[in-house]
């Protein structure tokens, strides 16, 4: 089984064959799948959630879900594609969970209580800093009801596309396009007039 | 097009600049390394891959001596005031953890997550607990290394908030007779929501009540009052864990706080008599060290003396003129203890 030949070629190994013995049990096979798109996967899941901390969760959670699961793990297409997909759909049900929160956080923040805690958009309120155009545009952002934030946020401040926003926020996807466009058109306002416009 | 709002940017390019702005073109930092990754996964197989485990319970059990509340998988922890904790052999069904006062326990749930109860503490643990999630009640303190499942999330349950993890160790403290419950995040993450009305059954916060949220990492330290406001700011947090070892920690904390901590920690009777005193503002740190100690630095730096009866204990003013000159201006406060050598 381990000829020094194949040596060389650890990475070439047979997906199919890897996801075969992973099946059968094989634990030494299992990580190496796992060392293999630990590095691509936890990248995609950070794109989605923006902490360092759940991207790693999410990742796990996948890896576990398989291996659980690893007598029945039945994949079409390759062993990347599969594992990305599942780790989106984690993400995004990660966000949707986190929505409720968001939800609640606004309620209360529409009540005029004072809130320090961050919760919707930390992306929009820490990272535009510095420039005074992105300032204001964040400032715009943050008057927005709730829903259209949360949109907002999920859209430019992780690039989210418009199923991707609905599937998270749980709504649908002409509804996600409509806060989109609704926020799109406040900003430009706010930016045609800071750019001169 | 509509000529009342001119267009002077299109659509790509206005939503580039927002990405750039809003972080979506963030750069993504380097992913954790992958063989330590790796361990941390296998440790969490271990855990959650013997199902076993979770389905096991607990054969045997200790009973509070002090408040007669019984416990199950109870482990004493030798410390400040000694384990107050001693076995007894019947098995029950025991949802309910408490410490004495002036005692601090160890406990290690079925899921595997690991609390420490700091003194004076009750933690409630529902019939659904391992359910949907795995929802506790805390009144007082407690440290958690919450053992992370996606599919049955941690949560804990104080008067003031709901606190989820996110696979971590944080602290909450939420003593009912306290101004405000106070959350310290030492690792990864947790879910912050400061509920004030709360149905039994709402493990997440309904929409609809007014509930501020949000997310806390590592560094954080929030508290939330009585009317749900919430205040999050960010040190070194490494004192708010002291206790879990036996230590003591203020930083200029106010006398009468102080106070309220060594009569908890202790299981003391303590009482000022000169009110002027719970205004001082008081620093230092303890390492496991013995009460008449710790009552001797804390009441010296505030210019008092203590007399000691049992487990009544009377703080009053140092009425001696070598110490206190001036009965009108008060002794200097912010006087470090830990690193007073004249004790």
């Amino acid at each position: 089984m381990t000829l020094p030949l194949r040596g060389w070629s650890v990475a070439a190994e047979s997906e199919a064959d890897l996801v075969g013995r992973v099946r059968s049990g094989d634990a030494r096979a299992f990580e190496a799948l796992y060392l293999r798109y630990h590095h691509s996967l936890w990248r995609v899941a950070y794109r989605y959630v923006r902490s360092t901390a759940v991207a790693e969760e999410l990742v796990h959670d996948v890896f576990l879900a398989v291996w659980r699961g690893r007598e029945v793990w039945a994949i079409r297409e390759g062993v990347e594609p599969y594992l990305t997909s599942a780790v989106k759909h984690a993400a995004l049900r990660s966000l949707r969970r986190e929505a409720a929160w968001v939800h609640a956080r606004d309620a209360a923040g529409n009540a005029g209580e004072s809130l320090a805690v961050s919760g919707a958009a930390p992306d929009v309120t820490e990272r535009m800093a510095g420039e005074e155009v992105d300032r204001v545009l964040a400032q715009a952002v943050a008057t927005m009801p709730p829903m259209r934030q949360r949109v907002a946020t999920l859209r430019w401040g992780r690039g989210l596309t418009y199923e991707e926003i609905a599937i998270a926020l749980g709504i649908s996807v002409s509804a996600a396009m409509q806060h989109v466009s609704r926020a799109r058109a406040e900003l430009r306002v706010v930016y045609d007039r800071l750019t001169g416009g | 097009m509509d000529r009342d709002t001119p267009r002077n940017i299109p659509d790509d390019e206005l939503d580039e600049h927002l990405e750039q702005a809003f972080g979506a073109r963030a750069p993504v930092p380097q992913p954790p390394d992958a063989r330590a990754s790796l361990a941390v996964l296998r440790s969490r197989l271990e855990v959650v891959g013997p199902r076993v485990r979770s389905g096991a319970r607990v054969s045997w059990g200790w009973r509070s001596v002090a408040g007669g509340v019984a416990l199950v998988g109870v482990v004493a922890v030798a410390g400040i005031g000694g384990s107050r904790l001693v076995p007894f052999t019947r098995a029950q069904p025991v949802r309910e953890f408490a410490s004495a006062l002036g005692s601090r326990a160890a406990i290690t749930l079925r899921d595997g997550t690991r609390l420490v109860l700091g003194p004076g503490t009750h933690l409630h643990i529902p019939a659904s607990f391992g359910q949907a999630d795995r929802m506790v009640e805390l009144d007082g303190e407690a440290s958690f290394t919450v053992v992370h499942d996606e599919r049955h999330p941690f949560a804990v349950r104080t008067p003031r908030a709901l606190i989820r993890d996110v696979g971590t160790v944080f602290t909450v403290r939420a003593y009912r007779g306290d101004p405000s419950d106070r959350v310290v995040v030492q690792e990864g993450q947790v879910l912050l929501a400061a509920c004030t009305d709360r149905p039994v059954a709402a493990h997440r916060p309904d929409p609809s009540t007014r509930c501020p949220s949000g997310s806390l990492s590592r560094g954080d330290i929030a508290t939330i009052d009585d009317t749900a406001t919430t205040k999050v700011h960010r040190s070194d947090v490494a004192s708010y864990f002291i206790w879990v070892q036996g230590g003591l920690a203020f930083n200029d904390a106010l006398f009468e706080d102080v106070v309220r901590e060594l009569s908890r920690t202790f299981g003391l009777e303590i009482s000022v008599a000169d009110s002027a005193l719970l205004s001082q503002r008081v620093t230092g740190e303890f390492a496991d060290v013995p009460p008449d100690e710790v009552l001797n630095e804390v009441t010296r730096v505030v210019g008092g003396r203590y007399d000691r009866t049992g487990r009544r204990v009377v703080i009053r003013r140092q009425t001696t003129k070598a110490v206190h000159p001036d009965r009108d201006s008060p002794p200097p406060l912010h006087t470090a203890l830990a690193h007073d050598p004249t004790a």
